[in-house]
């Protein structure tokens, strides 16, 4: 017989409950795996765009999550690819991209204002999980 | 008293460390439980795939991609995090992960492409529920 580990969520009896929804952790289950993990932070001025990248040595091309925030206020706004400058996030008109190849992380950080320079904080998580 | 499992990451005390950050496994904080993932590709002439989860609900998902990057319809090097859309004067292109309850639909192109390349990407989709 197999041992597995499994905690299920408050309320939820470990061992007859089967929908997965309702478990914290299942050892049958695969859960993300955390490779590395940072932030950084970079000014970038009015109408300009810079890149920041990272080496992950994963040798394949990773899940990423990361947020940013302008350090001027605390709302976070996760990263997204290519955001039209009319379309920017809500309370500032900068984006953070994100994408990976099998070397690098890659962080775009676009300052869409045409007048305010940007200091931008970037939190990241890589994963082993990946392609 | 309430039974717990806790990890700690290396240099915390299991016993005293608050922070979740401080560890691998708390069976206070639920993990993402991975339902499927894999790998994808199509021809950017066919604009999306369809990847059938059958869970009867919305998961969380994460997908990255190549883009289609010109006319001729090339696709990048990169992976791109989903979702992007960019409306040009005379061209638009898009990444784009639609959830529905049995199903996803990854749309990749771009309006003027020549449809010559091949979208490749990769996705994780969750046991979780975007709720």
């Amino acid at each position: 017989m197999a041992i597995v580990i499994k905690i299920t969520k408050p309320t939820y009896n470990v061992l007859t409950e089967t929908n997965p929804r309702n478990f914290i952790f299942d050892s049958t289950l695969n859960h993300l795996k955390t490779s590395s993990s940072g932030s950084f932070e970079r000014t970038v001025t009015a109408g300009n765009s810079t890149t920041v990248y990272t080496a992950h040595g994963l040798g394949y091309k990773p899940l990423v999550l990361a947020y940013f925030r302008s350090t001027t206020n605390s709302n976070w706004f996760i990263t997204m690819t290519q955001i039209e400058p009319t379309n920017s996030r809500r309370g500032i008109n900068c984006n953070v991209e994100l994408y990976v190849d099998s070397t690098n992380v890659y962080f775009k950080i676009n300052n869409y204002d045409a007048s305010v320079t940007f200091t931008i904080e970037v939190q990241y998580e890589i994963f082993f999980e990946g392609s | 008293m309430a039974i717990k499992i806790l990890v700690s990451k290396p240099t915390k005390n299991v016993l005293t460390a608050t922070s979740p950050d401080d560890f691998y496994l708390h069976s206070d904080y639920p993990l993402l439980k991975i339902h499927s993932f894999g790998t994808f590709s199509f021809a950017v002439a066919l604009e999306s795939i369809t990847i059938t989860h059958s869970l009867g609900y919305r998961p969380y998902t994460l997908v990255f991609s190549t883009a289609v990057i010109n006319d001729a319809g090339d696709v990048s090097a990169e992976m791109y995090q989903h979702d992007w859309f960019v409306g040009g004067v005379s061209v638009m292109w898009w990444g784009q992960t639609r959830i529905y309850i049995n199903t996803l639909i990854i749309r990749v192109g771009e309006s003027n492409a020549a449809k010559g390349g091949m979208v490749t990407g990769f996705y994780y989709i969750f046991k979780d529920e975007v709720i």
